[in-house]
């Protein structure tokens, strides 16, 4: 594989085309946004429509019955609708989202993104709703707090890094006739593990090098907990302040796990395209992890020492992800 | 004034044993007048420990150190319920943390629990064992300290939880006069107890906190900490502005520094020296902007104009 | 709190609530003409609601709701006989009204009752538009628009008074532009005829009359029409508003001659040449469901639409639906009709056979006494005059055949309609021609705003008689009984009897002596008078002379200009409290004043850092420069002690502010030595 192409999926439903790239140079993406009147549009809601209807309708009555206070409720109303315009405008202006954080997830999950808003000069917005195309929808009401911070959810696609394109923002607070809406790319994008596929060949077990079968109880550095003092322990691990206090005789145990540590080698499956290998890599450090094992990756280019625990699966996980996915945008 | 002459020989006592650092000093004492905890993050041997001890020696309160180790546990701070078997009951043995000055030392050597555990009865004021609430004394304050070099096998403390200390002081190398003098004092380095003189009665430090509440703040200065505020969250360099905590922080120890130098008035100048201990920890910058915690708030005070237009 | 979606298409209670409240308001204006059970479905309708949002009843299913819906229509037929007409169409709006609070689930369901809600209120307005219930509907269209906002607030389950602020505000935004559109806005005619009020009563005085019809209208204290004089106004004794002319007596009963009835040659009013003094006067009449109009007698209006009448009265070729303004020129002094024709004199002089012989025996007998008509007319007063006669709300029923023979001998009790009748029978059975006139005599002089104001209770009738040379004249028997009526009004000439407006113990009229009470009344006529006059009267012409008075000649462009103008210089403000980046509060003026410092000191090379506090600046200017160093410590310290010393505004704080002004301008000049080791 040669020139790495960006794979990266856009949530369908989305702005894209010709508006997309309008979008793009008016509302770039980054990570905060302040929404002012560069990215705010607004327009009357399907209500709102019916609104103007409604005025017409009142506009007619007053015109047939020559009646001057219908024209005035006519007028009034009206007026009220093109306030509208500015306190509809006015609930979204000054909000500023910014990315927080994306979950990593498998393909076909969903991946959880945080976001946070904060409000801006006016003291409260209600009714914000907020939604990725294609994933969750969420409303929020910023009243007496200055941010708040909010989950969504949006479904991944294959492996490499998710862009779950732009976020919509809307609100047609207060009067409900006018909508007021915004497109907000957030630049936050979801690493998408690939698939793991399970597999009968089990890649390299305790191969290769032999991984210090037995680690010396005194060398390790892991305290574990206590246990009752048996004879031949040293006497320097013993817990003598608990002695102190009254309590049995004890030895501080440190973590001396001796287990072997498995090797998950990219070379174990010959033959096999890129995708699956990475995915049956995948299913053997779930595995592993799962199984409470040490674990080392190899990649060709990278290699990730035997550990465990989160951290190591983490890391794993993010190697076979990227595996020969363009890093852009890093 | 009496107060200020009280403060001005206690730095000046803690500056017998620690020398040329009467900045940090003035703003370590600042910190825990306004009964908040101290983080102090430096390098080994850069007198971390001789500040803590010598502070609470010039405040007259009594003083526990604990050395931090990844095998510390939670019931090594707070202290055990152990059985007696005279009188056939159970009995506390209180922990280092019943004291009313404790030098956490080397806090992000030990594991998170034991960190939590630590950070919870700083919260509270007051510790929880086995169902049984048990209140510190009073005052009560933690004085950190953190090795920011050496990381390995280390667990930092996590960012939201730097937010329960007031101060961040780091107390760099001293300048050469004062480590020349310092070579050629007698202590060397050593510092024992007893050795410093009390300056704070107990009647003064209970009087110092009614008297900071009594500080003036002007609209004109809550202006000028709210354009402050607002440009931490507004500016792009920053991943997390600062939150209303924060800003209460800062509020509280520009008036706590008003008073230690005699004024009954906040000016933007107690704000500014106070901003970088009290903000420094609580900004984090933005991945996009190079500089550290410092140059933020550096940025941020050579940004926002003190004078409204 | 964050909210999933589907769950913010609900109603929130606070919203229900406000819609509820805004239902009952809206029904307040409509009860007076509504059935009682319309009122009784929205209680069943608003407690099944709040019951269901208790959880003790579910919604009602789809077919309860039809039944519900069919029984709702079938009730206002039932109730009115049909469903076209204005009160039906309004009846069976308000019931849709109350049952959709039935089906109110949904977000959309809201959108349809509160929709329907404002145009309730506009319904209000088809049946009067009087200043009261337009200031009422002002509170129910912020009702309804607070329910609106309160729609719009997800997760607010408590109710809260405070959600009125935000409508409150945007109405108060909205009403300058309204009024620019109010008055700026082409009026046209109606496009297509649409129901009216058909159970409306017609009020005031009717097309015939017999004894005792004017008396019961004297029981009204409302208002019939004002009258604004261009000069001044005539003595009251003269305020005789002619409307109907009676001129056949038929069956005990007057009333005015047909149309029909009407000779060719007849049905043109003639135009007299005026003379005498010339009165100018608008009238704003309120509706009566009636043709005729009232004026002063010799009346010509310049205004299309008012035609004149054979006989000399004003009147409408439509019947007066709505308030009516006509302006009116009218020259008292103008002799009627010098030359009377036969047809006209026989008609004047009809009477129906062999009906009250005493009364036409004593005409006669009066008449043979006197030299002349005229001689006899006075004659006749002069009988009234002496005879104990009785001017009163409350006269004898008169229930004989011959009902005038009853009166003038037995009874003796009337009110004015009784003497005009027996005036008027008397002189034609003397072969002098006569009529009954009705209308209303007198009126309230409004000292506000200087208008008439003619009340029901005003109504009267008179008479006229032709005498050779002089045309018809008016004879006012009543005053021949009653000078006070005349001169003082009925309240005046019933005093005695205590039975002005006996039925409405809480007519603010019947306090006319109570000083305040009378103010205030007053006043709202006043205001009343300018409302019906300046808005609810507000046409086409006013338009046109309004848009003349205030730009000159209206062009279409200018119009366009005006209106975009005026949209914009209302809109503007409101986009800058919304929008604008201002400040939290006004700029300190301590502040301004450090500002004024710092400037000083920048065009001496001395520039203060963005975030270089005072004292910080101060150090360092004296520290370059040292022959401002006290001037610069004095400031600063000086307005250290104000920005930040000092709390608030008070009277040391504006002293000390004056100081340092003074001192601003004390800076020190460039001393000549300084400056040459600079450059040396």
């Amino acid at each position: 594989m040669g020139a790495a192409a960006e794979v990266t999926q856009r949530t369908p439903g989305s702005p894209g085309g010709r508006f997309g790239r309008w979008l793009e140079r008016r509302i770039p993406a980054a990570r905060s946004v302040t929404l002012d009147q560069r990215r705010i549009f607004i327009f009357p809601s399907l209500p709102g429509l019916f609104f103007l209807l409604l005025l017409l309708l009142i506009l007619l009555t007053a015109i047939n019955y020559q009646n001057n206070m219908a024209y005035a409720v006519a007028f009034l109303l009206a007026t009220l609708f093109i306030i509208a315009i500015l306190h509809t405008y006015a609930n979204l202006a000054g909000l500023s989202l910014h990315a927080v954080s994306a979950t990593s997830a498998f393909p076909g999950q969903q991946s959880e993104f945080t976001l946070r808003l904060e409000r801006g000069r006016r003291a409260s917005h209600f009714g914000l709703r907020l939604a990725w195309p294609g994933g969750s929808d969420t409303q929020v009401s910023l009243v007496d707090r200055d941010s708040a911070e909010l989950a969504l959810f949006v479904p991944v696609g294959t492996r490499g890094w998710h862009h779950p394109g732009r976020l919509l923002l809307e609100s047609s607070y207060p009067l409900g006739l006018l909508r007021c809406w915004t497109w907000v790319d957030l630049d936050l994008r979801a690493l998408v593990y690939p698939q793991p596929l399970a597999s009968s060949v089990l890649p390299g077990g305790s191969s290769e090098r032999p991984e210090g079968a037995t680690v010396p109880v005194s060398g390790s550095d892991d305290f574990h907990g206590f246990r009752e003092y048996r004879r031949g322990d040293s006497l320097r691990q013993v817990y003598w302040k608990g002695l102190a206090r009254g309590l049995a005789l004890q030895t501080k145990h440190y973590a001396a796990f001796a287990d072997h540590s498995a090797w998950l080698d990219w070379e174990a499956f010959p033959g096999i395209p890129v995708e699956q290998r990475l995915s049956h890599l995948c299913y053997w450090a779930l595995q592993y992890e799962r199984g409470g094992e040490d674990y080392g990756l190899r990649l060709p280019g990278t290699e990730i020492a035997p550990a465990r625990g989160e951290a190591q699966l983490a890391r794993v996980l993010t190697a076979l992800a990227l595996f020969r996915i363009g890093e852009q945008r890093q | 004034m009496e107060i200020q002459g009280a403060i001005d020989s206690a730095v000046a006592e803690v500056g017998t044993v620690l020398l040329g650092k009467e900045a940090q000093v003035r703003l370590a004492l600042c910190c825990l007048l306004s009964r908040g905890h101290l983080l102090i993050e430096d390098l080994p041997g850069m007198g971390k420990t001789t500040l803590s001890h010598a502070l609470a020696e010039v405040l007259g309160l009594s003083y526990k150190r604990v050395q931090f180790t990844s095998d510390l546990l939670p019931a090594d701070i707070l202290g055990v319920s152990v059985y007696d078997r005279t009188d056939a009951s159970f009995s506390f043995h209180p922990g280092p943390i019943f004291t009313q000055v404790l030098l956490a030392d080397e806090i992000n050597r030990t594991t998170p629990r034991t960190q939590s555990a630590l950070l919870e009865a700083m919260a509270e004021g007051q510790v929880t064992i086995e169902g049984e609430t048990r209140p510190l004394p009073e005052p009560f304050f933690v004085i950190a300290t953190q090795n920011p070099i050496d990381q390995s096998g280390t667990y930092p403390l996590p960012e939201s939880q730097l937010d329960r200390f007031l101060m961040r002081l780091q107390l760099g190398y001293p300048d050469p006069q004062a480590e020349r003098q310092m070579f050629l004092s007698k202590h060397s380095g050593q510092f024992r107890s007893g050795a410093l003189r009390r300056c704070l009665s107990p009647q003064q430090l209970t009087g110092f906190r009614d008297a900071v509440t009594r500080v003036h703040v002007a609209d004109s200065l809550l202006d000028y900490l709210q354009r402050l505020v607002a440009f931490t969250r507004q500016s792009r360099e920053f991943a997390v502005g600062l939150s209303p905590r924060g800003a209460l922080a800062l509020l509280d120890c520009a008036r706590t520094w008003a008073h230690m130098n005699g004024r009954a008035h906040v000016v933007p100048e107690d704000l500014q020296a106070v901003l970088a201990p009290v903000a420094g920890h609580r900004l984090i910058p933005s991945g996009d902007y190079a500089g550290d915690g410092q140059a933020l708030v550096d940025l941020l005070q050579r940004s926002v104009d003190v004078i409204g237009r | 709190m964050s909210v999933p979606f589907g769950a913010a298409s609900l109603i929130p209670r606070n919203a229900l609530v406000w819609i509820i409240l805004s239902q009952f308001a809206l029904l307040l204006p409509h009860l007076g003409r509504l059935p009682v059970w319309v009122v009784l479905v929205y209680l069943l309708t608003a407690v099944w609601r709040l019951l269901v949002y208790q959880g003790r009843v579910s919604f009602p299913g789809r077919w309860v709701r039809i039944a519900l819906i069919g029984a709702g229509f079938a009730a206002v037929f039932f109730s009115y006989g049909n469903l076209l007409g204005l009160e039906p169409t309004v009846a069976l709006l308000l019931t849709a009204f109350a049952l959709k609070l039935l089906e109110l689930i949904r977000r959309k369901d809201a959108y349809v009752v509160i929709f329907l809600g404002y145009f309730i209120c506009v319904t209000a307005f088809l049946f009067t538009q009087d200043l009261l219930l337009v200031l009422y509907s002002l509170f129910t269209l912020l009702l309804v628009t607070t329910a609106l906002v309160a729609l719009h607030r997800p997760g607010e389950h408590r109710f809260r008074v405070d959600t009125l602020r935000l409508p409150a505000l945007m109405l108060a935004q909205a009403f300058p532009l309204m009024l620019v559109l109010f008055f700026l806005f082409p009026r046209i005619g109606p496009l297509w005829t649409v129901p009216v009020q058909s159970h409306a009563a017609r009020t005031g005085v009717s097309d015939f009359m017999k004894p005792g019809d004017v008396s019961s209208l004297s029981q009204s204290d409302e208002v019939a029409f004002r009258v604004r004089f261009a000069g001044d106004i005539p003595p009251r004794s003269e305020l005789y508003w002619r409307g109907l002319v009676f001129s056949v007596l038929d069956a005990g009963t007057w009333r005015s001659l047909r149309y029909h009835e009407l000779p060719a040659a007849e049905l043109r009013a003639p135009r007299l040449e005026p003379s005498g003094p010339e009165l100018s006067y608008s009238v704003l009449m309120l509706p009566t469901q009636q043709n005729w109009l009232y004026s002063l007698r010799y009346a010509r209006s310049p205004q299309s639409g008012v035609l004149a009448t054979p006989d000399f009265r004003l009147y409408s070729p439509v019947e007066v639906e709505d308030q009516l303004r006509y302006s009116v020129n009218s020259w008292p002094e103008t002799p009627l009709e010098t030359e009377l024709s036969d047809w006209r004199r026989r008609t004047e002089l009809a009477l129906p056979p062999a009906s009250n012989p005493r009364s036409r025996e004593l005409a006669l007998g009066i008449r043979a006494e006197s030299p002349t008509d005229a001689a006899f007319v006075d004659a006749v007063l002069a009988y009234f005059n002496r005879e104990n006669f009785v001017y009163t709300l409350q006269p004898t029923l008169l229930s004989a055949p011959e009902p005038m023979d009853q009166f003038l001998f037995e009874t003796r009790r009337g009110f004015c309609e009784h003497y005009a009748f027996a005036f008027t029978l008397m002189m034609r059975a003397a072969g002098v021609p006569a009529r009954v006139v009705a209308g209303y005599q007198g009126g309230e002089i409004n000292p506000l705003n200087r208008t008439v104001i003619v009340h029901q209770f005003d109504a009267h009738a008179w008479a006229e008689v032709w005498l050779e040379g002089r045309g018809w004249v008016r004879v006012d028997p009543t005053a021949a009984v009653s000078p006070e009526r005349i001169e003082l009004g009925l309240e005046q000439a019933v005093a005695g009897e205590g039975s002005f407006l006996a039925n409405s113990p809480l007519s603010p009229l019947r306090y006319r002596g109570v000083n305040w009470v009378n103010m205030l009344r007053l006043r709202y006529d006043a205001w009343t008078y300018r409302w019906q006059s300046w808005v609810v009267g507000f046409n086409s012409d006013q338009q046109y002379r309004l848009l003349q008075d205030l730009f000159g000649t209206v062009r279409a462009r200018t119009f366009v200009i005006i209106v975009l103008a005026s949209g914009a210089l209302v809109l503007l403000p409101v986009a800058w409290l919304l929008l604008g980046r201002h400040r939290r509060r006004p700029p300190d003026p301590a502040e301004r004043l450090y500002l004024a410092f710092c400037a000083r000191l920048a065009r001496r090379g001395l520039t203060r850092g963005r975030g270089e506090g005072p004292r910080d600046f101060c150090r360092r200017v004296a520290g370059t420069d040292p022959a401002l160093g006290q001037w610069a410590e004095e400031f600063t310290a000086g307005f250290e002690e104000l920005a930040y010393a000092s709390s608030g505004a008070n009277d040391g704080a504006r002293a000390q502010l004056k100081g340092l002004r003074r001192l601003l301008q004390q800076m020190p000049g460039r001393a000549a030595g300084a400056s040459r080791l600079v450059r040396g």
